[in-house]
């Protein structure tokens, strides 16, 4: 019973294991922090936890959204910290155990398709399944300034 | 009939509490001699005060002095709640003002004789 | 019955946190033998829990404490005195009074412990020297007929209230005039035992009336005379001390116990949680209410939102609690081990109040009892030992807790006889933990580390003392479990220094925001030296450039400056211009900051205010950015990043390469070194002069100088001003170019000023540590290396005193026109 919890970011469907996500929250402000990579929108507060915020579209190396697009917070938790991917809005909870997976489709850009575990075969689009702790792999551990 | 239990020992006053209650009395607590006298500055007067002897702040004996200055409350009756070992203390209380001690530890009927001879209940 | 066990709960729970209190007390008092207030506060303490075991028939509790009771009763009348015995035996009922209450906690019931030794023990405390009273009598006076006597009337008395009383009055009386006599026996033989006995008196002296005895009961028996005094044994430490001073009160705790409130833990995270939501709640309502423009809305919002941040901020805060509430325990176990290896140990604690959360404070309760231990253990040497070393017998073990660098750093010291890295070596060998070829290749730091490894250990055997299942691994285990790391240090011979550094996971340190470009930002108290306003026109001109840098003159030296917004590469919110700040008059505030041995100012535009703020740990992908030490959450709900003061001043560049990574290891002896500022003499030859010594530079035109009596003068600030030419004191013989204006370095002291003029004012600079070498030279000091290059360090007095010989003469003022008009004179 795999179910995965999806997202869209520009004009893909994401998506990454349901247990993996605490919660869905929109509307935060948030603060940035100068010299930290460009994957790094910001901190936000959550319930009075200090969190990083992650731009999903930087991080796949896909264009800045245009306009006033209000983001959707997603808040995964992987390695016991909670962390928040920045996306364009969430799709539902998808049930997958009966549809058809395939390896990386070959029509998305590489840098996405290194994050990736597979593609599914949803009736109308594709959804692509998201290897959330390597779409954290990043910036650990490196200064990222000099 | 109300009482006013004063000891620093939150055990200690439940357990007072628990005997006075059983006796048919209102029970109000202090921590010590000072919380003791704000309250009964505040007007509230109990019949009879159960003073224990060591206390932080303000001991009971200060208390009873203190008590038996004012003369708003000179139907509070005063008993010193004390233990065997501390005789010279009994005079002492008795010669400042109180009106009867009771040595703990006391079975209920004790307190109860004590109470009947400040006519605080009937035995 | 459900009543009573409700009682027993409470009577359970109170007496605990009094037996805490009383070990406290108890080992105060050992320091402070006669002090009323921690007499008092221990007798009642026992006292309370007589009385109330008396009401739940625990017996042997009863007993117990009685016992106890009688002992501090004595001694707060002054009859007998604290001393080590009496100490351990009070230490041991306590202990015996816990076992008594942990047996009713489980079961209900006392247990079987047999305590007749132990009250045995206590009563034959009552009495100094060989004469042994019945444990249960109270108070009395020294002769044994008096003490029947009054016991006999006072039992013997049956019901009989009025009896009972007037035995017990006469019991008193006797009490009173043994103790006056006593007194008076003790002042003649021993004056420094007035205090304590005029205590005594006073007490007994509130007597009125005593009403006449109905029965002859025995007259009060003639005064006996005292024994002397406890001959006082020369190693008790704390009794040794001669004339104790009564009116030093020992402060007790108690009213703690008033201004507090019991709150299980689970509610307060249930607390915690529901906080959270409604945070959560109100950002929502924020948000949305920001897109519609009614302000009456919006300001109750705003009101919610403020509300919703403190009540979230003092939650958290009541996670958190002083590390004493671990160290308060240590006394006791410090205590008990070094009489048990007959050491000699003075525990001192600093920082006592610095907070943790409720979490950490339980993760490194085990590992610091342990390390204590250890100390004592393997640490601190035998008196005999340690004499034999030269050292004081008496060895300290301080404890040290502070925040730093955005960590709880907890410091175990002591000066004992430190680790043998070769002893420590040998043994990792002989245990396979390292081999023979890798030991060889690492440094005696490295050697030292590896008391860490698990299956270490340089005892012979595994001492039951610092056993327990606790080693120095699972010291570092337990500790690295909590994000932190241990460190020890050691000099042989000398100690050794073990640390604890905890990140601060919930920490409340004050905390200064600023202002950048309509960011906010935290800067921790502990870093900040002083604010200083730059306002308007003057702002431009305080700060000055030196090879660019800019700098500061602050009441007489410079202190170098960095713009925040360039460090951060910050771009203002809501102006037009991407980047370049217009400095022409802008205002704002320089925040003097401390990094390592350094000041310099940081460059912001406003300053918002200060206050306590929780610091939170960035996550992983921030972690590794220097210049922030953590986040925390504002007022309004927004997050704002904590600065780290020494990065960005190495960042800057402000501190030079070699200074930061000489003082990078904080254990290591740091040496000064001192900023100084670069000059070029003619020639191309550089010289170096101590920034300190440097309160001014100034540029004057050639035609300002006046040539008066062989020496050369300029009118500055009222004054005449002596001036040298470094390049011909120091001899440097090259093209004198000829500028229209001259660069001067004005050293003023008091109302006396000397220009030291120069060619090039160069650049302000550090010295690299331990770069100093002597050259045999007038008016230099030595060689200095800056930068990758040698420098010669000016030797400021004599050049000073090749300008003015009578600059550091007493008489005030500089040389008067009058004076220099003589010496001109006298030149013709």
């Amino acid at each position: 019973m795999t179910q995965l919890s999806t997202f869209h970011v520009g004009s893909y469907l994401f998506g990454v294991e349901v247990a993996l996500v605490q919660e869905v929250v929109r509307m935060q402000k948030f603060t940035p922090v100068p010299l930290a990579s460009a994957e790094v929108s910001g901190l936000i507060n959550l319930r009075g936890e200090v969190l990083t915020a992650i731009d999903v579209r930087a991080r796949l190396g896909l264009p800045p959204t245009t306009g006033e697009r209000a983001q959707v917070n997603v808040v995964v938790r992987v390695d016991d910290e909670p962390v928040s991917l920045l996306v364009d809005e969430i799709g539902g909870v998808v049930e997958v155990s009966q549809i058809p997976f395939e390896g990386t489709p070959s029509t998305v850009n590489a840098r996405v398709g290194s994050l990736l575990l597979g593609a599914y075969t949803l009736p109308d689009k594709l959804l692509l399944a998201l290897d959330a702790r390597a779409l954290l792999a990043f910036d650990e551990g490196r200064s990222a300034a000099a | 009939m109300r009482a006013l239990v004063i000891d620093d020992s939150r055990a200690m006053r439940s357990i007072l509490t628990r005997q006075l209650q059983d006796l048919d009395f209102d029970v109000a607590q202090a921590f010590d001699g000072r919380d003791a006298l704000d309250l009964l500055d505040t007007g509230y007067m109990p019949d009879v005060a159960l003073v224990d002897w060591n206390m932080p702040r303000m001991d009971g004996l200060t208390f009873i002095k203190a008590v038996r200055t004012r003369d708003a409350m000179k139907d509070v009756s005063l008993m010193m709640v004390t233990t065997e070992s501390e005789h010279g203390n009994i005079v002492r209380a008795l010669a400042a003002g109180a009106h009867e001690y009771v040595i703990k530890p006391f079975t209920s009927e004790v307190i109860a004789e004590k109470l009947a001879l400040l006519g605080l209940v009937r035995v | 019955m459900e009543a009573i066990d409700e009682i027993v709960a409470e009577f359970l729970v109170e007496s605990h946190e009094n037996l805490d209190q009383l070990d406290t007390d108890l080992l105060a008092l050992e320091q402070d033998p006669t002090s009323r207030d921690l007499l008092g506060s221990v007798f009642r303490t026992i006292h309370t829990i007589k009385g109330t075991s008396g009401f739940l028939a625990f017996n042997k509790l009863e007993k117990l404490t009685h016992v106890g009771e009688n002992l501090l009763s004595r001694m707060r009348d002054g009859k007998i005195l604290l001393n080590e015995d009496r100490t351990s035996a009070l230490l041991a009922m306590v202990d015996a009074v816990r076992g008594l209450l942990s047996h009713i906690e489980a079961s209900g019931l006392e247990g079987d412990d047999d305590h007749t030794e132990l009250v045995a023990r206590l009563g034959q405390l009552l009495e100094d020297g060989a004469i042994e009273a019945p444990p249960l009598i109270p108070a009395q006076g020294s002769s044994p007929e008096a003490a029947t006597g009054a016991t006999e009337a006072v039992t013997g008395a049956g019901d009989s209230t009025e009896e009972v009383v007037h035995a017990a009055a006469q019991a008193a009386a006797a009490q009173a005039i043994e103790a006056a006599h006593e007194l008076a026996e003790a002042a003649k033989g021993h004056p420094e035992e007035i205090p304590a006995g005029a205590q005594v008196v006073s007490a007994e002296v509130s007597i009125t009336n005593v009403p006449e005895p109905p029965a002859a009961a025995a007259p009060p028996p003639p005064p006996a005379p005292t024994p002397p005094p406890p001959a006082e044994k020369p190693a008790e430490k704390p009794a040794a001390k001669a004339a104790p001073e009564p009116g030093e009160a020992g402060e007790t705790k108690r009213s703690v116990v008033e201004s507090s409130v019991r709150v299980d833990i689970g509610l307060l995270d249930t607390l915690m949680s529901m906080v959270g939501e409604l945070v959560l709640s109100r950002n929502a309502l924020v948000s949305e209410l920001d897109e519609q423009n009614d302000s009456a809305l919006a300001r109750s919002a705003q009101r919610l939102s403020l509300i919703t941040s403190e009540l979230q901020e003092q939650v958290m805060k009541t996670r958190m609690q002083p590390v004493d509430t671990v160290w308060s325990k240590l006394p006791r176990v410090v205590r008990d081990l070094s009489h048990q290896l007959s050491r000699n140990v003075r525990l001192e604690m600093e920082g006592r109040d610095t907070e943790l959360d409720r979490s950490v404070l339980e993760a490194i309760k085990d590992p610091m009892t342990h390390l204590v231990r250890n100390a004592i253990d393997h640490g601190i040497e035998t008196p005999e030992v340690r004499i034999g070393k030269g050292k004081n017998p008496e060895g300290v073990l301080m404890l040290r807790a502070y925040h730093e660098a955005g960590l709880v750093h907890l410091e175990i010291i002591d000066d004992g006889a430190g680790i043998d890295h070769n002893i420590v070596g040998n043994k990792a060998v002989e245990r396979g933990l390292v081999t023979q070829a890798q030991l060889e290749k690492m440094t005696s730091r490295e050697i030292t580390q590896m008391i860490f490894l698990p299956g270490f250990s340089t005892a012979a055997k595994v001492t039951n003392v610092s056993g327990r299942g606790v080693g120095m691994d699972v010291v570092k285990t337990r500790i690295e479990a909590i994000g932190g790391s241990v460190d020890v240090v050691s000099n042989l011979g000398a100690g050794s220094t073990f640390r604890l550094s905890i990140p601060l996971t919930l920490a409340i340190i004050p905390a200064l925001t600023i202002g950048c470009y309509g960011h906010r930002y935290a800067v921790p108290q502990v870093s900040v030296l002083e604010l200083v306003r730059l306002s308007g026109e003057h702002a431009r001109g305080g700060i000055e450039h030196i090879s660019g840098a800019p700098v500061y003159r602050l009441r007489g030296s410079l202190l170098p400056l960095v713009q925040l917004d360039e460090q951060l590469e910050l771009v203002s919110i809501g102006t037009s211009s991407g980047g370049g700040r217009n400095d022409d008059g802008r205002g704002g505030f320089i925040v003097v900051l401390q990094a390592e041995q350094h000041r310099f100012g940081l460059v912001v535009d406003d300053v918002l205010d200060t206050q306590e703020i929780v610091v939170k740990p960035l996550g992983r992908h921030l972690k590794a950015l220097p210049m922030y030490q953590g986040a925390t959450i504002h007022g309004d709900g927004s997050v704002v990043l904590i600065l780290d003061a020494t990065a960005i001043a190495r960042r800057a560049d402000v501190l030079s390469n070699q200074a930061a990574a000489a003082s990078s290891s904080v254990m290591e002896e740091t040496t000064p070194i001192d900023p100084v500022l670069v000059v070029e003499l003619s020639g191309g030859r550089r010289t170096a002069i101590p920034l300190d010594m440097v309160t001014r530079l100034e540029e004057i035109p050639n035609e300002t100088i006046e040539r008066v009596g062989g020496r050369e003068v300029v009118q500055y600030r009222g004054h005449i001003m002596p001036l040298v030419r470094l390049a011909n004191l120091l001899g440097a013989y090259g093209e004198e170019t000829d500028n229209a204006r001259v660069q001067l370095v004005v050293y003023t002291r008091g109302e006396r000023s000397v220009g030291f003029a120069v060619e090039r004012i160069m650049d302000i600079a550090t010295e690299r540590a331990g770069s100093r070498s002597d050259i045999d030279d007038h008016a230099l000091l030595g060689s200095i290396v800056v930068g990758d290059r040698v420098v010669e360090l000016l030797d400021v007095q004599a050049a000073v005193l090749a300008a003015d010989p009578a600059f550091y003469q007493d008489d005030a003022g500089a040389t008067t026109v009058q004076q220099l008009g003589d010496l001109y004179e006298e030149a013709l």
